[in-house]
């Protein structure tokens, strides 16, 4: 009899739920927490003050429309290629002001994962834990950039624009949900940010306090790993409500909400540009609809017509300030598409190989790595595997990738051990 | 405080390790809890925590059997009562209160759907089923026995067919969470090879398993409804992912049990053929077999793996911890315990009231959650029940204990009024828009549906604390966590600030009406924290008052919240 496996790993570096199980306080906020997953020294501490800017093209970005386009091929669709500022580097025509940055981008043309099941869930989870997500869970990379690389504690460390309703994630895993992502649905601020009628900011003080006196009390000859948590939480709390202005893109001048455009993906580009200037460790902005099952050379027009401009402005912008030389970027979708074209003018979800593209701290840019046969079916040259380019993201910013989270006395290696990252792509 | 607030029990386990070893029938099972607890604490030397305070118990005792904190009246009340026999008395009542039955509902909605969206069968409706049981106390047995052989046709026993119907009768799935839920076991590792790491976790233990699944799916009547049908099945083939040459036969089977299928002649093994347009019914159902065998005490991890569930609900913690993962490398803290809950479980024909009564009257479970004076609670670990191991509210918890805590359901009742109301009003605005419409124009809504649609909005808010406190669809619920939207939710969202300020007789504008600051200390202290307020409490509530009164409303509105926001009030401690 046929069965389709929901567990594909012949080695379980750790069950999901002894981890779990283990994780007494998975929860703990800062205090315990640093008792619970040890610090990983020496790349660490050069490793603080770097950031990431993490975008997520949800759905499947196609690699043929955009960064290994194969025009005049029985799989390469309408579009023609274009060049860009690396000679002899093409991209597709759909992104022509990326094309004029792509000397401050690395494009991996070769990446592969095997199939996993969960569809989109769990190839995306792949592509950001590093992980099949039947492992699971792990925690996620912007949570994990947060634990280890958020130095400034008056800030989240760990932002996610999305243009979707997306309630709280626990993004984070056994990391606890002080590193889970701050998500800012819309683009607008968090939930909840306002504080009532009722209370002005000095009586909201008050209410902090008093909470607060109510705590120790309480926690006094009681376990301390809960009421840590718990206090760490309201201390955020209280600290974004006098910040809110951080997520206010309308504080941007006017000429730069009129150059990256006045659509969401500009809007929220520039909001990713507000937090990284402001100090936040990890902004991740989702762009969606990437999914093209049918029609797939309209819906890539639009919603690459939407992308280019801002993605390659906001490049453009950290260079000029000089941001980039700390701020890694990655453009990560769950998977590519099918070379076939279905009949509908579609392309279906494809692992065999896609692209990646990654910029800015740490990574060797102006060039292409691994490269896909004449129509794109197979990969010709360097593969690389999912969890390869998920040490290569730790990499780019110091930190070890084979070091480990230590969660309730086992531990936990921060990439798959099996793995290791690309030499190439890393100065 | 000196050392002798600490709890010794050296000197009075001596005689009890020895009556542990005679187990006499006769010893109520709340005793024989409390010997093999505080032997092994003897034995580690260890101390344990004071008994809990009256005030301590029944808050605890309250949100463990009725999923909410107790209301002000009653707290005065138990906390005056001078009866000795008070707490056993208090237990009683609430294991035969309306509330329980509700409570243990959601306990087990949560426990065994783990959060995931209705799909055939609507949560009302089987949170009903869950609670008809539970209150009237029916065997454990016989509930998973009705869950693991529904086929959802009969219309009585139709919602314990949520179990499979919404898990879309997908057999991996059912084997893992069949294996997870009701055997303690989490054979999701042994699907394609003996589990790598626990020995006890075979490969045809997972396909045995499966057996009993593997020939059902769903069927859509012809009025609509999905029920299960079932093809005949009598084994399944499997290979290992190490030698997939070679291949594997298991029939039916309950880890280590293979069970007999019965011979059927060729052609006469179906009641109903399976066909496009009728539910095919063999005359042998695997499904009737599991719903036999697997509740029963042929099945003795069955009775283990409920005993210990029931167990970690309400001690926060398994005897075998993580709860689905009993093997031989992961051994019970308590053994003899273990197995002494269990054979009571099973021998009192699965009595949950009997078993929670007997658990709550042990002095383990009434414990104080106060560390002994001079102990270091690391030395004091969860699994020794030394100290009473606190646990985070459950969503639903918290959502109704807020409301009793404010005495808000009435502020509650005018939020649902208000948001149904504007729903009315734009309706009516979008209706006017398209006048050629073919729709009546709107009829006064009968009462039922205004109940219904009343119902419909107090879980939609029940709903927002579930997304923010919850686990994931599909995963069980974690420990304590404590998270930045959460914080941000208590401090700020229209539904709790809206039943913190002065408003319709809630707690905010009793206390502000009250003269008296210690008064309104200690009805406040009462309201939130089920217990009195110490002389420091009153003296800060005195000074805060005194700073605010320039706005009293507001400054009541400002320590109301300020306990509702406590550690204290976000934990059952």
């Amino acid at each position: 009899m046929k069965y389709d496996p929901a567990c594909n790993s012949n080695a379980h570096l750790v069950s999901r739920r002894s981890m779990l199980g283990n994780m007494v306080a998975g929860a703990a906020g800062v205090g315990a927490l640093g008792q619970l997953i040890h610090p990983l020294v020496a790349r660490e501490i050069e490793a603080k003050n770097k950031q990431v800017l993490i975008f997520l093209l949800n759905g499947g970005l196609s690699q043929f429309e955009s960064f290994d386009p194969k025009p005049n091929t029985d799989t390469g669709g309408p579009f023609r290629s274009i060049p860009t500022a690396v000679p002899g580097t093409h991209f597709c025509e759909l992104m022509p002001y990326t094309a004029q940055i792509a000397d401050k981008l690395a494009v991996v043309r070769s990446v592969y994962a095997e199939r996993v099941p969960g569809s989109h869930g769990g190839a995306r989870e792949y592509v950001v834990t590093g992980r099949p997500p039947q492992q699971g869970p792990y925690p996620w990379i912007g949570p994990v950039y947060s634990r280890l690389l958020a130095a400034n504690e008056d800030l989240p460390g760990n932002i996610h624009i999305t243009p979707s309703r997306w309630g709280p994630r626990q993004d984070a895993a056994f990391l606890g949900p002080r590193h889970a992502s701050l998500v800012l649905s819309g683009g607008k601020p968090p939930l909840n940010v306002d504080r009532p009628d009722l209370f002005n900011e000095e009586l909201d003080d008050t209410r902090y306090r008093l909470r607060q006196l109510a705590d120790q009390r309480f926690s006094q000859r009681r376990r301390t790993a809960y009421t840590e948590a718990y206090q760490s939480s309201y201390d955020q709390a209280a600290q974004l409500i006098r910040q809110k202005e951080l997520f206010d893109v309308t504080k941007e001048s006017e000429k730069d909400q009129l150059r990256y455009g006045s659509h969401d993906m500009g809007r929220h580009c520039l909001l990713a540009r507000r937090l990284l200037q402001k100090g936040v460790t990890c902004v991740k902005v989702t762009h969606n609809n990437y999914d093209s099952h049918m029609e797939n050379f309209n819906f890539h027009l639009e919603q690459l017509g939407e992308f280019d401009q801002p993605f390659a402005t906001l490049m453009q912008d950290l260079k000029e300030s000089g941001q980039l030389d700390h701020t890694l970027v990655m453009l990560v979708t769950e998977f590519g598409r099918t070379p076939v074209i279905q009949p509908d003018n579609g392309r279906d979800h494809y692992q065999d190989s896609w692209s990646v593209v990654l910029g800015g701290c740490g990574i060797q840019t102006g060039g292409v790595l691994g490269a896909t046969n004449d129509n794109g079916t197979e990969i010709a040259n360097r593969p690389v595997h999912v969890g390869e380019m998920f040490h290569t993201y730790m990499q780019a910013v110091g930190l070890d990738p084979t070091a480990t989270h230590l969660v309730g006395g086992n531990n936990v290696p921060i990439g798959a051990p099996e793995r290791s990252a690309v030499k190439e792509l890393l100065i | 405080m000196t050392r002798s607030r600490a709890f010794l029990i050296v000197a009075i386990v001596v005689a009890s390790t020895q009556s542990v070893s005679v187990r006499a029938d006769d010893v109520p099972l709340n005793q024989l809890i409390d010997r093999h607890i505080n032997a092994t604490l003897a034995e580690q030397k260890l101390s344990a925590a004071e008994p809990a305070a009256d005030a301590e118990f029944m808050r605890r005792v309250y949100l463990d059997l009725t999923g909410t904190i107790p209301g002000a009246k009653t707290a005065r009340a138990f906390l005056k009562d001078s009866d000795t026999k008070k707490r056993t008395k208090l237990i009683v009542r609430l294991l035969a209160s309306k509330d329980y039955a509700t409570h243990m509902a959601t306990e087990f909605d949560v426990l065994l759907m783990e959060r995931r969206p209705d799909k055939y069968v609507t949560t009302p409706e089987w949170r009903t089923f869950l609670a008809e049981s539970f209150g009237a106390n029916k065997p454990l047995n016989v509930l998973v026995a009705e869950i693991l052989g529904a086929d959802g046709v009969d219309e009585k026993l139709r919602p314990a067919a949520k179990f499979y119907l919404d898990r879309a009768v997908a057999k991996d799935l059912l084997v893992r969470d069949i294996g997870r839920l009701f055997l303690g076991v989490d054979l999701q590792c042994a699907q394609c090879h003996d589990h790598p790491e626990i020995d006890d976790y075979l490969h045809q233990y997972y396909h045995g398993l499966s057996v009993f699944v593997a020939g059902s799916k769903t069927f859509k009547q012809p009025d609509g409804k999905f029920v299960l049908q079932e093809v005949v099945m009598r084994e399944v083939e499997f290979a290992s992912v190490f030698e997939p040459d070679k291949t594997n036969k298991t029939g039916p089977r309950l880890l280590n049990v293979l069970m007999e299928v019965p011979e059927v002649k060729e052609g006469e093994e179906y009641v109903e053929k399976p066909s496009r347009t009728v539910r095919s019914v063999p005359k042998f159902s695997l499904r009737k077999l599991l719903s036999e065998r697997l509740p029963s005490k042929e099945t003795p991890e069955f009775a283990r793996a409920m005993a210990n569930r029931l167990w970690a609900m309400l001690m926060g913690r398994g005897i075998v911890h993580p709860l689905d993962m009993h093997h031989s490398d992961n051994p019970p803290s308590h053994p003899e315990l273990l197995n002494d809950l269990a054979t009571r479980l099973s021998s009192s024909k699965y009595d949950v009231k009997a078993f929670l009564r007997e658990l709550t009257l042990s002095a383990s479970y009434q414990r104080s959650s106060f560390i002994p004076d001079g102990i270091d609670p690391e030395t004091l670990p969860a699994s020794s029940f030394a100290v009473a191991n606190m646990k985070g509210l459950s969503p639903e918890q918290l959502f109704e204990s807020l409301l009793v805590a404010t005495q808000a359901s009435a502020v509650l009742e005018h939020q649902i009024d208000e948001a149904l109301s504007e729903e009315a009003t734009e309706g009516a605005a979008k209706a006017a828009e398209k006048p050629d419409s073919k729709k009546p124009a709107a009829e006064e809504p009968d009462a039922e549906k205004i109940v219904e649609a009343r119902r419909a909005k107090r879980a939609a808010r029940v709903a927002e604390f579930v997304t923010m406190f919850g686990s994931v669809p599909g995963q069980p619920e974690g420990n304590f966590a404590a998270s930045l939207p959460q914080a941000l939710f208590l401090a700020n969202s229209e539904t709790v600030s809206g039943w913190v300020p002065a408003k319709l007789s809630n707690l905010t504008e009793q206390l502000t009406g009250l003269d008296d600051s210690t008064k309104i200390a200690d009805e406040l202290y009462l309201s939130v924290l089920s217990r009195m307020p110490d002389e420091a409490e009153r003296t800060l509530v005195k000074e805060h008052l005194e700073a605010g009164k320039a706005d009293r409303p507001k400054a009541v509105a400002a320590v109301v919240w300020s306990l509702l926001a406590s550690a204290e009030f976000r934990l059952n401690h």
